[in-house]
């Protein structure tokens, strides 16, 4: 029953004709609140996305899922062992494909005077046509995805931008092997088939792709061993048990690493980035709250004279605290319902909105080309996520926020002794 | 304590002001007001009629003596207890209707059984029982600003009635009216004072009020004396 009252009194501070103090508070403290949480959930959902797409690209494009190294020889017939690999990991929930893959350096020499240190990639060059993961993100941008001479080869469109290549233009590779204890120099000329994309530069100025044959040419197996990459088609969080598959499956004569080891800096530091950015936007709620605090304290000052009144008839220390508070839950609610739409809206928008601020700025800055944010750090496009754990996650913070933010000055209410008041009235 | 009382002053002493010309009120007041009885306190300004009735409202703690209310000693009671005292046993009416702006007559009448943690229905129906008593059934769903003063006070003392308390505390209760509309809530409170036995006390400065109660008391250097 008192809960109730509590309920009946705040909330009809809010919505009586005659509770114009309280309204007030209830607009502003509410909209403190809910800027406050715009930039969380925007940071959040952009980095979720971001995350989410550069993982997903790393481990469909280079890391994959598992990598299989083998124990047994460091270069076995690779017909064989691919074979072998997919008829023993095809019993396994998820398991997709198993794909060959050595990598080595090289430095390559365009036609102008550019050159590059470049990953040469060997692959199958049926990877990214029958390989579903491999075929949504590696694109080519220009020239076509084959490799039909011996030495064709693709090169990351960043990575032939910088040496000025295109489609038919030849490459010449530096590698080197060893003989002894030398490292014996080789030049090999290729020919650029292709200018592929990730839609993320990071790693589109990295590589080159070249057939599994030439590139068993160009480097030593015995330092560049062939691997297997298996791709397969689960939750990433579910990662940890499909490795546990494998690694029961094949036996201790295949070594097997996920990309949760193999990404792990590269992955740790996006979630210390993701924790950092969310704590910032976290302090721009905090300050949000401290906006309620000092709203609260005002309409505690205000609404003096209906605590007294309520005290002086019986109204318990509980119940006007508890009146207090819930006027504190209902901005925060409010605060976070309107924060959470407005902050999804703006993700949601968030690359017109980055256009518009270029174009805008662009308008008065020479040679009109201000770029916000630079796409050689960032995928083509910025992706959002809206994670449904991490949405509810903010909002609940948000109300609980508010209602701490109330609480001090809810404290104070019930402790004001009503005779000073009504004497004064 | 006699069983016909309900509230009782013993030795109690009050002052205001510590410093080096401290105000004392009383100082060892001892009087009781018996059950069914209707007594007005007149006196100066100043004297402490509003004190004792604070006191007597429990609003106020006396510095020495005891305050029964009900039989109920209030010396020690904690806010909590207090809090329970006055919803069940004490009706109060001041200068000020003190109505709530949010709520409507019906439910500001209801607030104080809600508070002593009446059910939702049951102070509903005794508020509008009220309300229809004191003549303003028509006005239920009024807020205060839409209501007269004397409407807002005849409102202010069916919410005194609502809790059924045996002691009606008013306070100038129709200090702020003229004189036709102070008339009628005179008439009222006296007469649902008389018909629902209660016990009044009243502290007013109009004489011709004060005498139409069972009793008058003047309030002089902290005694009571009948006028």
């Amino acid at each position: 029953m008192k809960a109730f009252l509590a309920w009946r009194l705040g909330l009809r501070a809010f919505w009586s004709p005659n509770g114009r103090s309280s309204s007030r508070f209830l607009l502003s403290s509410s909209l403190a609140m809910a800027l406050g949480l715009v930039p969380l959930i925007v940071v959040l959902s952009i980095a979720d996305g971001m995350i989410d797409g550069i993982s997903s690209r790393t481990i469909e494009t280079s890391l994959y899922h598992v990598q299989l190294w083998s124990v047994a020889a460091s270069n076995p017939d690779r017909v064989e062992a691919g074979r072998q690999l997919t008829d023993t990991l095809r019993a396994i929930p998820g398991f997709r494909s198993v794909w060959p893959e050595q990598q080595g350096f090289a430095l390559a020499y365009g036609v102008g005077n550019g050159r590059l240190g470049l990953s040469v990639r060997g692959i199958d060059p049926l990877w990214p046509q029958k390989d579903a993961g491999a075929a949504r993100y590696l694109k080519a941008k220009s020239g076509t995805l084959s490799m039909a001479g011996p030495n064709d080869v693709w090169l990351g469109s960043a990575a032939a931008a910088k040496l000025g290549v295109k489609p038919g233009d030849e490459l010449k590779l530096l590698t080197t092997r060893s003989r002894g204890s030398l490292q014996v120099p080789r030049v090999t000329t290729v020919r650029v088939a292709a200018l592929v994309s990730v839609g993320y530069q990071e790693l589109d100025r990295l590589w080159l792709f070249a057939p599994l044959e030439l590139t068993q040419t160009l480097f030593d197996p015995r330092e560049n061993p062939i691997f297997w990459g298996v791709k397969g088609d689960f939750p990433l969080e579910k990662t940890p048990e499909f490795l546990s598959a494998v690694r029961t499956a094949l036996g201790f004569s295949w070594q097997a690493v996920s990309w949760q080891t193999t990404g792990r800096s590269q992955f740790l530091n996006y979630q210390a980035t993701r924790a950092l950015l969310a704590v910032i936007m976290a302090l721009v709620l905090l300050v949000a709250a401290v906006n309620v605090s000092t709203a609260m304290v005002t309409t505690v000052g205000e609404r003096r004279r209906e605590t007294a009144i309520l005290k002086a008839l019986g109204a318990s220390d509980r119940l006007i605290r508890g009146q207090f508070l819930v006027l504190g839950l209902g901005a925060g609610v409010a605060g976070s319902v309107i924060g959470l739409a407005a902050g999804m809206l703006v993700a949601l928008g968030i690359n017109g909105l980055v256009t518009l601020v270029d174009s805008l700025v662009g308008l008065f800055t020479a040679g009109g080309s201000f770029h916000l944010l630079d796409a050689a750090f960032y995928l083509e496009s910025i992706p959002v996520k809206f994670d449904p754990v991490v949405l509810v996650a903010a909002s609940l913070g948000s109300v609980l926020m508010a209602v701490v933010a109330s609480w001090w000055p809810a404290r104070r209410a019930a402790s004001e002794r009503p005779l000073e008041v009504l004497r004064r009235s | 304590m006699s069983e016909s009382t309900v509230l009782e002053f013993h030795g109690v002493h009050k002052g205001f002001g510590g410093g080096q010309e401290p105000i004392v009120l009383f100082s060892g007041l001892d009087w009781s007001l018996e059950a069914g009885r209707s007594v007005a306190v007149v006196g100066e300004s100043g004297t402490g009629k509003t004190t004792l009735l604070h006191m007597a409202a429990t609003l106020e703690r006396p510095d020495a003596g005891e305050v029964l209310v009900d039989g109920r000693a209030t010396a020690h009671l904690d806010e909590r207890a207090l809090s329970v005292l006055r919803t069940s046993s004490l009706g109060l009416v001041f200068q000020f209707h003190f109505l709530l702006k949010e709520f409507s007559a019906v439910e500001n009448v209801a607030l104080p059984a809600w508070l002593a943690g009446v059910s939702r229905k049951a102070a509903w129906d005794r508020a509008r029982e009220l309300v229809s008593l004191v003549g303003l059934e028509n006005r239920l769903q009024h807020f205060p600003h839409q209501l007269s003063g004397g409407e807002r006070q005849r409102i202010a003392l069916a919410r005194a009635l609502v809790n059924d308390p045996d002691l009606i505390l008013a306070d100038e209760p129709t200090g702020n009216l003229d004189v036709r509309h102070a008339r009628a809530v005179q008439d009222l409170l006296l007469d649902l004072v008389h018909r629902q036995g209660k016990s009044l006390l009243l502290v007013t400065h109009d004489l011709d009020f004060a005498r139409r109660t069972d009793q008058v008391l003047r309030l002089w250097d902290g005694r009571l004396a009948p006028e």
